[in-house]
């Protein structure tokens, strides 16, 4: 759905189906957003398998291209650092990546959707990294966003409720 | 203000329920605020907090709101800088930066907490902010700034900006 840009009215303008679906479904669906919040904290101890960020997902079509962002707030120890992914549906394409907050990458973008990127941790007790990508979905399916240790290491590591995706799905 | 999949129109009759539904709730449900750092905020010698004006979204209680942007900034490697995100009592959430150096606490759930970040000697730089407030009462959620120790001058520039977008409930 490409966006058209919206005409000026004038009286006594005959206003008929056409307008309505052009500057009102069209337009809407063009700039759709879905706003995606994580609800639970995620905890890993000494677990290096990725489990969802439960909320930080979205629905896509079979065909449809969708870009997000994504802030994700955490904190792990400097040895077990952190690791994030996205999954999609079969067939997907695309790319994803993260950029930290002056901490070192191990992994900082992928086009196979499953595969880790990582980021070293300062250590601190409040991290933040902003995630990205942009997709073309292979199939019905969820976009969903995982994490966990990059290293298992027996001690505490967390991704914190609130974090939340913004996403877009990209005109035809 | 759940999203309706917009409906194809027809010359047909439609209902008070249609417009509500197509109009009303899919335009609230898209909603988003996009707002500017209307002047510089110029902190000389000081550690208190000054509003960075424009840089503000207002809720109501028990709204959910999520909004990203940027801090440009310039300071001196002595004074660094700090910024924070003050929302109306009661009110709950996040928020935090990414920036090219290392963040001794990049985020806080405490509104009023200080988020601090290291200058390089007068190296115009930038925040990338982040965060989310569930308002507890009606009013309005906005960033203040200040250096981090108080020695010369930093400037929060203009042109800072934020987007926010309502969560829907």
């Amino acid at each position: 759905m490409a966006w058209t840009h919206p005409i000026n009215y004038a009286k006594g303008a005959l206003i008929d189906p056409t307008h309505l679906n052009t500057y009102l479904r069209d337009n809407m669906k063009d700039i759709y957003t879905v706003i995606a919040v994580q609800t639970e904290t995620l905890l890993k101890n000494n677990n290096a398998s990725f489990s969802n960020l439960v909320g930080m997902s979205f629905s896509v079509l079979s065909g449809e291209v969708w870009s997000f962002h994504a802030w994700s707030y955490w904190n792990s120890g400097s040895v077990a650092d952190a690791k994030w992914t996205v999954t999609a549906p079969a067939a997907s394409t695309g790319r994803f990546g993260l950029a930290g907050g002056g901490q070192a990458l191990t992994a900082a973008n992928e086009t196979t959707f499953g595969n880790p990127i990582a980021i070293a941790s300062s250590g601190s007790s409040n991290q933040l990294v902003n995630l990205a990508a942009y997709i073309t979905a292979g199939a019905n399916g969820t976009i969903q966003l995982q994490a966990a240790q990059n290293t298992a290491t027996a001690a505490d590591s967390n991704w914190y409720l609130n974090s939340f995706i913004i996403a877009h799905r990209v005109s035809a | 203000m759940a999203w309706t999949t917009p409906i194809t129109w027809a010359a047909s009759v439609y209902d008070d329920a249609d417009f509500n539904a197509q109009i009303r709730d899919n335009q609230n449900f898209l909603r988003r605020i996009s707002v500017r750092q209307t002047e510089d905020a110029v902190i000389s010698a000081s550690t208190t907090f000054e509003n960075l004006e424009g840089l503000k979204f207002y809720g109501l209680a028990g709204e959910v709101w999520t909004f990203v942007g940027s801090i440009f900034w310039v300071s001196n490697a002595t004074a660094d800088a700090k910024w924070t995100l003050q929302a109306p009592k009661g009110s709950t959430g996040i928020f935090g930066m990414g920036h090219s150096l290392p963040i001794a606490a990049s985020w806080s759930t405490t509104f009023g907490t200080a988020i601090a970040g290291s200058a390089t000697t007068s190296v115009e730089d930038t925040f990338s902010i982040s965060g989310l407030v569930t308002f507890g009462r009606r009013g309005e959620a906005y960033l203040q700034g200040s250096q981090n120790t108080a020695s010369g001058s930093t400037t929060f520039y203009d042109y800072s900006y934020l987007v926010a977008w309502r969560v829907p409930s």
